[in-house]
């Protein structure tokens, strides 16, 4: 694999990575705010 | 003095008597007026012991100088005017105070008798300052010009920021990181236009600037005085 | 919304992997290093962004001192910080790569450092009042002075005469430097970052509502609440 490939599944990796944490932070605090 | 007639009165000459009262009071106690001046002397003695003997290369010399010059200005300011607004708390006069003038009256005084205090640091810092390091300057006239610009931005910054900080802890720290990127914009120029004067030269492009931005902070202060000066 | 930022993962997905993989490297350049402009540029253009929506929401505060307006300025003061950090170190790398040292005083480089200093100032301003309403009103009032002082932060401390800055962009021209592969990933990106940034400013200030013990958004509308009521 050269290393631009290597380069953009890394990326892709850790963005997925973003995204899912942003996503579930997302449910939590609209899990808070029907609770209030 | 009544609150009615107090406002009767024109926004200038309540303004004066503001900073009159602070003048009066600094009189007494002169804390501030002290604080600037031994700070200055003390970063002048240090920066004289520390370069004089080394001596800096004559190509260098202005720029340093000027560079340094405008440091100890600014650090003075930074330890003596602050205590503008902490004044009022301490002597326990803010609420009569804030019956008696809208935020932009106090704020106007205060920045005036600040304006006064600078300048009477910078006419002994600035002379002592080019004795010391054996520093020529060109043009003094065009260096009192940047003085009063620069001097009249940094002392209005300075004083709307403390009111700000008045009642924050950790004062003297938080005062010198909240005006510090405030202030670059102003010291920049100033650096530039004194090494200009040192040279001989009047720096129109950087004194236009610092018009600008004093014109900007007169503004920006205008409307916000009352905001900062609010109990 | 909801759809929005569902779409947001493979969208961006899809802009990482091109970045990478789609335009070529461009000229002028060492190696690949052209490609940090895909993510260099867009954290600077949030982190002034961000500048921007915290100013706008500090006056809209001091207008009507709604506490939810000053949530929002609190929490893109943050994530400017944030941007504006990344924006550095990204530039930092790159100018490494380029010319040989990390940092260089461009004059770019120094009124990003200048604003990150501007971010800090007020965080530590707000963190060093006690009282709710004195912070969020003394915190708007700093915003509001600073960014009326902006144009010199910006204008003057670049001095407009020689920068290291690639002129790709912002260049005397007014033209856009970029073939089109470049072009059309470097405009998602933008477009991908400022999603980015929109919905973490919407959970931050969500989240310090929450703290702040006030009821969800929805139905409150804009009325004012004054703290203890």
């Amino acid at each position: 694999m050269n290393s631009l490939a290597f380069l953009a599944t890394v990326n892709v990796v850790v963005w997925a990575g973003l995204f899912l944490y942003l996503w579930r932070l997302d449910r939590r605090i609209t899990e808070r705010e029907r609770n209030r | 003095m009544s609150g009615a007639t107090a406002r009767e009165l024109g926004f200038f000459p309540r303004a004066w008597a503001v900073c009159a009262k602070d003048a009066a009071q600094e009189l007494r106690r002169r804390v501030a007026a002290a604080s600037l001046f031994f700070f200055a002397a003390t970063a002048l003695a240090l920066v004289s012991f520390a370069i004089g003997p080394f001596g800096v290369p004559e190509e260098a010399r202005a720029a340093v100088n000027g560079a340094l010059l405008w440091i100890i200005l600014f650090f003075s300011a930074a330890t003596g005017l602050p205590r503008a607004f902490v004044r009022e708390e301490e002597a326990g006069t803010g609420i009569a105070l804030r019956k008696l003038a809208p935020g932009i009256v106090v704020v106007a005084g205060k920045a005036l008798f600040n304006f006064l205090l600078f300048l009477a640091i910078a006419v002994l810092s600035v002379p002592a300052f080019a004795l010391l390091l054996e520093w020529r300057i060109g043009s003094p006239v065009a260096l009192a010009g940047v003085v009063l610009l620069a001097g009249w931005g940094l002392s209005l910054v300075s004083t709307f920021l403390s009111a700000l900080v008045a009642r924050a802890g950790q004062r003297q720290v938080l005062f010198v990181v909240v005006s510090f990127p405030l202030v670059i914009p102003l010291l920049l120029p100033a650096i530039a236009a004194t090494i200009e004067a040192s040279r001989g030269d009047i720096a129109w492009r950087e004194l236009r600037v610092l018009a600008a931005y004093d014109g900007a902070a007169t503004s920006a202060a205008y409307l916000l005085a009352a905001v900062a000066w609010e109990d | 919304m909801k759809a929005l930022k569902l779409l947001l993962l493979p969208y961006m997905a899809a802009f990482v992997a091109a970045a990478f993989l789609w335009p070529a490297p461009a000229e002028g350049f060492i190696g690949e290093s052209s490609r940090i402009v895909f993510f260099h540029v867009p954290c600077a253009w949030t982190a002034t962004l961000a500048f921007v929506v915290a100013a706008a929401y500090s006056v809209a505060y001091l207008a009507r001192r709604n506490p939810r307006a000053d949530a929002v300025a609190h929490a893109a003061v943050r994530l400017g910080l944030l941007f504006a950090v990344l924006a550095l170190v990204t530039g930092s790398v790159f100018a490494r790569i380029m010319w040989g040292s990390f940092w260089n005083w461009d004059p770019r480089q120094s009124s990003f450092l200048l604003l990150l200093f501007l971010y800090a100032a007020y965080l530590f301003l707000r963190a060093a009042i006690d009282d709710p309403e004195r912070r969020a009103r003394i915190g708007a009032a700093y915003a509001v002075f600073a960014a009326i002082l902006m144009p010199f932060l910006v204008f003057v401390v670049p001095r407009v005469t020689e920068s290291l800055h690639p002129q790709t962009i912002i260049n005397p021209e007014g033209k856009i430097l970029m073939d089109s592969p470049t072009k059309v990933v470097f405009f998602a990106g933008l477009a991908g970052f400022t999603a980015i940034f929109l919905w973490l400013l919407e959970l931050e200030s969500r989240l310090e509502r929450l703290a702040a013990g006030a009821p969800a958004p929805s139905g409150n509308g804009n009325l004012p609440r004054r703290p203890g009521v």
